[in-house]
């Protein structure tokens, strides 16, 4: 019992296309990294502003959707690549450190991390938690400058990763006009 | 929200009938302002006592009752297969919606109720019953979609918490919007800092367990001294742990 002579070329195209939709989905072969983005936001209500820079990190829309503050400026912000099971440390505005692992990548992409956030080396808050490639969690509430610190955590796996533009990284050491520097926030292998 | 805020919310908070953002609010505030909180407090007290003090009076029912009765014999004689004809009726009703049939629920009035039986068991008069079948199935499969995207959406921005949560403030949240504020004790949201005291908010397999590829997924959560709140936006691709050195804005 044979086939059609139609019909093979039209299973092959099936099976290629779903093979293509299967390594599309999860995570490349291999991979044992992932991308960790971590920034700081001064929010408050002193003046409105809210610094362009958020809204090309996809985090103005997320910020203002959640809270109520005049102003958005973005202190400092590091994007590190952090292999998997090894602990990294983001040194932020404020004496606050967090403390990143990735513990896995999920077959769709999605990253579990743990995470630390500490003030002089006193433990504040630790949770594990999953981010989607899209997900982002958000620490706040230490006061700071008259406003209040929101420190965001996103993750991606590599071949998601977004580099930061050359243009971006030389923003950092600039003064933004508020009078708020912008530090790049100190990441390091523990 | 301030204490006039708080206060005139108050005792539909400790009824559980404020939504989302404002019993969240004044669950914020509440943890933080000692005076507030002490208000819910007597809130609770009151309500303990009336429902401990309340004495149900047996109450006399005849006159309703022989008003019902004369109700009922003023009313013309019913027929006997009335139910069963209306259940039928409205069932042929579904049917012409689903099945296309031409029969309505005015033709169905003035049938007796044998023929509404029979209109019941009848199955639908339209042409094609494979392709009527499939448009029934298809119906049936996108009403339970419809259904179960209705039971699963969350009205209000998601919320993770306890099953039982501690805590006065989080004693007073209903379960339906999940617990807020999560401390050791309710005396740690009265003081504040009070030293290391984590406070295990949730199981690895709580959370928000409808998470899709975007969302975030809290596991697991310890804080050390403090109170907490947590929230996350509608679309759950941001999640916010909040410690509570200072009352969040959050969006309304």
């Amino acid at each position: 019992m044979s086939n059609p002579p139609g019909k093979a070329p039209a299973l092959l195209a099936t099976c290629l296309l779903l093979l293509g939709a299967v390594a599309h989905a999860g995570p490349p072969p291999g991979e044992s990294s992932v991308r960790v983005e971590v920034g700081t936001v001064l929010a408050s209500n002193q003046i409105k502003r809210i610094d362009q820079r958020l809204a090309g990190q996809g985090m103005q829309a997320r910020l203002t959707r959640l809270f109520q503050y005049q102003s958005y400026e973005l202190v400092s912000q590091e994007s590190r690549q952090v292999e998997v099971g090894r602990p990294f440390r983001f040194v932020l505005p404020a004496g606050l450190v967090l403390r990143v692992q990735a513990e896995r990548i999920s077959v769709s992409g999605r990253v579990e991390l743990r995470v630390e956030l500490l003030e002089k080396d006193v433990m504040m808050v630790e949770t594990s938690l999953t981010l989607g490639q899209q997900g982002r969690v958000v620490l706040g509430g230490r006061n700071h400058q008259g406003g209040v610190l929101l420190v965001w955590v996103g993750a991606r796996t590599g071949r998601d990763a977004p580099q930061i533009p050359s243009a971006e990284r030389g923003a950092r050491s600039q003064k933004v006009p508020s009078g708020q520097a912008l530090l790049p926030a100190t990441a390091a292998t523990e | 929200m301030n204490c006039r805020e708080t206060a005139s919310l108050l005792e539909t908070f400790h009824d559980g009938e404020l939504h989302g953002r404002e019993m969240r609010e004044v669950a914020l505030h509440v943890a933080q302002c000692a005076d507030c909180g002490d208000q819910l407090a007597e809130w609770d007290k009151v309500h303990a006592a009336l429902n401990a003090h309340v004495e149900r009076q047996p109450q006399d029912l005849t006159a309703i009752w022989q008003g019902v009765e004369e109700g009922i014999d003023a009313r013309p004689p019913v027929d006997t297969g009335w139910a069963g004809f209306r259940i039928a009726a409205a069932s042929t009703n579904i049917r012409s919606l689903w099945g296309n049939s031409k029969t309505s629920l005015a033709d169905v009035d003035e049938t007796s109720s044998d023929e509404a039986e029979e209109i019941w068991l009848r199955p639908p008069t339209t042409t094609g019953a494979t392709g009527n079948a499939f448009l029934r199935g298809g119906m049936a499969l996108a009403a339970s979609f419809f259904l179960a995207i209705f039971l699963l959406a969350e009205e209000e921005p998601a919320l993770v918490g306890t099953p039982e949560p501690v805590g006065v403030v989080a004693k007073a949240l209903p379960r339906k919007t999940g617990a807020l504020l999560q401390t050791t004790s309710a005396s740690s949201l009265r003081t504040g800092r009070s030293g290391p005291s984590p406070a295990e908010v949730f199981g690895p397999t709580e959370g928000l367990t409808t998470a899709s590829a975007q969302q975030v997924q809290i596991r697991s959560l310890k804080q050390f001294g403090g109170e907490m709140a947590m929230w996350a936006e509608p679309a759950g691709n941001t999640a916010v742990i909040w410690l509570g050195e200072a009352a969040p804005q959050a969006r309304r």
